[in-house]
């Protein structure tokens, strides 16, 4: 039936329905460094050119570059981490964003719970979608979710 | 800050975070300049094998979340709301059917069955299976990861992700049949084909889906999806209970759920799903008719088969109102027998959706008023009872967005819930107490008869069918199987009676059942000393010493996750190997949210000798070594624990190995809650154990060397000690303590001339033995906690920094997979020393680099490799002072 096989409209929707959604979780990976996420992201959007791998839903769609930008951005740290290369200076951290803030203590969160706030919080993932998502069990997800309220209601005066 | 006003805040911080249009723009065109046209469409794959990566990750987001979301908004307007909650009708049906008398569920046979035929022994040994028949709890009798699930005659079928040869080929999945009563797999079915299966009163199916896809040429383009399912009957043997296999033809429909009835009928429910995310639910029966079909709707979840097999439950939800619609269809008549509708009760921030469940002749649904009183309605589905509504004896735990973590017993008697326990708090806010498994007696009106913490079940995510839940209704064992990474296996996280009534293990006998012959255990007349083994170890231990084990965990700020704390009754204790002796296990340090308190008890005065207490709660252990002389007519106990709990304290003689039950009391953790006493002060008891004479003091005597940077005169500060002396002379400067037991001393020198302190180190002096340890030399002096993925985290603030440092630096603490950020303010770190804080396993390497804020230079400071096991710090790279100073600003 046409109504269960949702056809991709092309690169171009994609691009506009999921750049951000990518750039955020690179954003998330990278402690807020926006060039670095930048790069990140052209990189995950790289990969689902090249693949040639159109899921066969948006959801899938959507899901596919979640998983990819999480790969991505791991394999970019370690690489990082490897060359003792600095990230890019701090100095462009956070910079132009009203909510400094909140972003600040989200990015001073251990990386698992950083991913799991934004997955389960933010883009509205269930907790065993989050766990498929993140590869973990979804105990986990609720309890890093648990773990990071706390720490930001703290850090946020609460 | 509430929950939700943080997630509102967070929303809008995350909203934030965008790329430029600018950047978005350049890298469009980077990557499409370069690949493809834009605006070209992609070609669609052609086969669904390609898309293997993603067919993994099956992300259906329906309904839930949203809700959660609409339920928030209105909340926010004008407090609390409840839906409409209606109840459209019931129409009882004159009698259950007959068929599920004649049921083989109590009945025990001896059969053994190999793939499905009757055979006189299985072709596999117990080593091919992995199964080891010594192990104690179920799960230790299995290797690697293992699905267990409750069988309705006893049995349990055990679903084994493994690798055995046979004929020719792998096999990656055996589901085999465990009898406890002969502590043997009596039933194995090697398969590369089922994929699910479900479990009826008298029968197992077994299933496997495929799902095709291929495109459409022509006019009427797309994508066709077919999905087959096949289905097989085998009886609670294994055994085979039709030749042939059941072919469903779905065409573009997802399976849904599996069901057996108790005369044996495959059912099945399918979903069609839309591209609006509109979904509509068919149910077929065996001959592949449709039975029934949903209405289109936003959300489905519960679809299952009463316990009885007598009906098929499912429930739908809409995006207007969010409110839940069961359905009951009476499956030999098709007839929907029971439909009734339950609002969402929108208690901030987590929405409340009802839970249903049935126990064989009743369905239950839990609900809340417009208050968020919680309710039960209980409806007799034979039609015979009147409808009852109340109030459930004990609050049920469930985390209202997620109404489907609940599983009833096979004999309708018990309900689990598993995950959160939420609690209200002064603010109005809800506290949620994760990974809570709650245990009720649906017949004695939902009493709460056992709560406790399982952190490594995994119950979540398969819901509701009860995996890794053992349960026997005649013994009445109950025993959760967790998981633990770190060892790839599973294991009895925890065992309880609901009878209260020592935990029977399943009547698994204690003695070995081994190349067909009963060997008996051997006896040994005392518990061997486990404690701080690890806990495999131990266990094997006391296997070895002819015991059997009963495992149960407990937190401990002393000893570190996973390794044992004691033993009851206590080592060195003659005792019948035929009584199992039951273990302690480090649960590792208090969760963050335990509150962890001093308080002192009296002691009679003149005690002497060297004494162990111990105090021990539900969930909490604490341990301390005393020299009674030493003591002024009181100790101190750290008290660990949430709300309230009841501690016990023993006291035990270190030399004589008698102990007593010294103290019992309740302790309130909220502040002004106090203590009160349960069984006061055994005074007599203690004193009748002390020592005869009196412990001497003994003295040591102390060398401390010279801290770097020090210079001129000094005065050290070591206990009551004071000595001065000149640094200058390089001489190690040598102390002489008395005391008796063991003690630590902190030392602190300062400088005479700069006044500056200088840490001088940690000593823990043993006057018994007249030895000096050195405690944070090269030491990783705090577990903080053990993070869910089985990494220690661990503190270490002995970082050497040179003197006259100043300014501000971004630290950079960087190792293959863990690494952060950090600041030091030197002109602020009075002592000269750096707090890092490392996150892994097994040994890792870090490097330091600090970058100064001010001249932006930067600087590899040192390397050092942590070794996590046994908590140790080695440099690879000493610390570079001088390229430290020579990157501080000048002034």
């Amino acid at each position: 039936m046409e109504t269960a096989c949702f056809e991709l409209s092309g690169f171009d929707a994609v691009y506009d329905e999921y750049f951000d959604m990518v750039y955020r979780i690179c954003y998330v990976y990278f402690h807020g460094h926006t060039a670095d996420a930048e790069d990140a992201a052209q990189t995950v959007f790289m990969h689902y050119l090249e693949a040639g791998v159109i899921p066969e839903t948006n959801e899938h769609t959507k899901a596919w570059l979640i998983v990819t930008a999480q790969n991505v951005c791991k394999t970019m740290l370690r690489r990082h981490h490897r060359k003792d290369t600095e990230l890019d200076a701090a100095s462009d951290k956070g910079a132009a964003f009203e909510y400094n803030e909140v972003m600040d203590a989200v990015m001073r969160l251990p990386e698992n719970e950083r991913m799991a706030v934004y997955l389960n919080l933010y883009e509205g993932y269930t907790a065993a979608e989050t766990a498929k998502l993140m590869k973990c069990r979804e105990n986990t997800v609720y309890s890093y979710i648990h773990r990071a309220r706390k720490k930001l209601k703290k850090e946020l005066g609460g | 800050m509430t929950d939700k006003e943080l997630d509102q805040k967070l929303t809008a911080a995350f909203d934030n975070v965008r790329a430029d249009s600018a950047v978005k723009a350049r890298i469009r065109k980077g990557l499409t300049g370069d690949i493809m046209d834009n605006n070209k469409t992609i070609t669609v794959s052609k086969t669904a094998d390609k898309n293997e990566r993603t067919g993994t990750i099956k992300v259906n987001r329906r309904g839930r979340i949203a809700a959660a979301a609409i339920a928030g908004v209105i909340a926010v307007g004008g407090g609390a709301y409840m839906l409409k909650s209606g109840f459209a009708r019931v129409e009882p049906k004159t009698s259950l059917s007959s068929k599920a008398e004649s049921d083989s569920s109590s009945a025990h046979s001896d059969k053994i069955t190999y793939n499905g035929k009757e055979v006189d022994e299985l072709p596999l040994t117990n080593e091919q299976m992995g199964f080891d028949p010594s192990g104690n709890s179920i799960y230790d009798k299995f290797s690697g990861y293992c699905d267990i699930r409750n069988l309705p005659n006893g049995n349990f079928l055990v679903r084994l992700q493994t690798s055995i040869p046979i004929e020719d080929d792998i096999i990656s999945t055996c589901y085999c049949v465990y009898d406890p009563s002969v502590n043997s797999i009596t039933g194995i079915l090697p398969t590369n084909d089922w994929n699910c299966y479900s479990i009826g009163k008298n029968s197992i199916v077994f299933c496997s889906t495929d799902r095709d896809a291929e495109n459409k040429i022509g006019d009427d383009k797309g994508k066709v999806f077919t999905t087959n399912l096949s289905c097989k009957l085998y009886d609670l043997d294994l055994c085979e209970m039709e030749n042939d296999t059941l072919n469903f033809q779905l065409g573009d429909k997802h399976v849904e759920e599996v069901m057996v009835s108790a005369d044996n009928k495959i059912y099945l429910a399918a979903r069609e799903d839309y591209s609006d995310n509109k979904y509509k639910l068919y149910i077929y029966d065996s001959e592949g008719s449709v039975i029934n079909t949903s209405e289109e709707c936003d959300w489905i979840y519960s679809c299952s088969m009463s316990l009885d097999g007598g009906f098929i439950y499912y429930a739908t939800q809409n995006r207007d109102s969010w409110s839940t619609t069961l359905k009951c269809i009476a499956v030999d008549d098709k007839h929907i027998d029971c439909e009734h509708t339950d609002g969402v009760y929108d208690d901030n921030p987590w929405p409340h959706y009802a839970m249903y469940f049935d126990s064989g002749k009743y369905l239950y649904t839990v609900y809340y008023t417009d208050e968020g009183k919680q309710m039960i309605r209980r409806i007799d589905m034979t039609g015979e009872e009147e409808i009852y509504f109340g109030e459930p004896e004990d609050v049920i735990n469930y985390a209202g967005e997620v109404a489907e973590e609940r599983y009833v017993t096979p004999d309708g008697k018990y309900l689990f819930t598993y995950n959160v326990k939420d609690k209200y708090t002064e603010d109005g806010g809800i506290e949620r107490e994760y990974d809570i498994t709650s245990t009720y007696d649906i017949e004695n009106g939902l009493k709460l008869v056992h709560e406790e913490k399982a952190a490594h079940f995994m119950w979540l995510s398969s819901y509701g069918i009860g995996i890794n839940l053992l349960y026997n209704g005649a013994t009445g064992d109950v025993c959760f199987g967790g998981y633990k990474d770190e060892d790839e296996k599973m294991f009895a996280e925890i065992c309880f009676n609901l009878f209260d009534k020592e935990f029977s293990n399943f009547g698994i006998k204690k003695s070995v059942k081994d190349n067909n012959e009963v060997k008996e255990t051997n006896t040994s007349p005392s518990i061997p000393d486990v404690s701080g083994l690890e806990c495999e170890a131990a266990e094997n231990e006391l296997k070895a010493a002819g015991y059997t084990v009963i495992l149960k965990s407990k937190y401990d700020i002393e000893k570190p996750k996973g390794k044992v704390i004691k033993t009851e009754p206590a080592a060195g204790t003659e005792f019948d190997t035929e009584e199992p002796v039951t273990m302690y296990v480090s649960k590792g340090k208090i969760p963050e949210d335990y509150e962890y308190l001093i308080g002192l008890i009296k002691i009679p005065e003149g005690l002497r000798g060297r004494f162990t207490v111990d105090m021990d709660s539900e969930d909490y252990h604490f341990s301390d070594d005393f020299i009674g002389e030493d003591m002024d007519g009181c100790i101190a106990l750290g008290y660990a624990g949430k709300d309230t709990s009841v501690f016990t304290v023993t006291i035990t003689n270190r030399d004589t190995g008698k102990s007593v039950e010294y103290y019992k009391e309740e302790y309130g953790f909220k502040p002004g809650a106090g203590r009160k006493t349960i069984s006061d002060y055994d005074t007599e008891g203690l004193l009748a154990i002390c020592s005869d004479e009196e412990i001497k003091s003994s003295e040591v005597t102390l060398s401390i060397p010279i801290p770097e940077g020090l210079h001129g005169s000094y005065t050290a500060k070591v206990g009551d000690e004071r000595i001065s002396g000149d640094a200058d002379k390089k001489e190690p400067i040598s102390v002489t303590v008395t005391g008796r037991g063991i003690k630590e001393y902190h030392v602190e020198i300062d400088s005479n001339e700069t006044h500056k302190s200088f840490n001088g180190g940690i000593y823990s002096v043993n006057f018994d033995e007249n030895t000096v340890e050195r405690l944070d030399n090269n030491c990783l002096y705090d577990t903080d906690y053990i993070s869910d993925d089985g990494k220690l985290c661990l503190l270490y603030d002995g970082l050497l920094l040179p003197e006259g440092l100043h300014g501000t630096y971004t630290a950079d603490i960087i190792s293959d997979n863990d690494s952060y950020t950090d600041t030091l303010y030197s002109d602020e770190t009075f002592l000269s020393f750096f707090t890092l804080k490392f996150n892994g396993n097994g040994t890792q390497t870090y490097t330091v680099r600090f970058t100064s804020d001010e001249t932006d230079k930067s600087v590899e400071y040192c390397k050092f490799k942590v070794n996590f096991e046994d908590m140790d710090l080695s440099y690879i790279s000493e610390p570079n002072k001088d390229g430290l100073l020579a990157i501080s600003p000048k002034d």
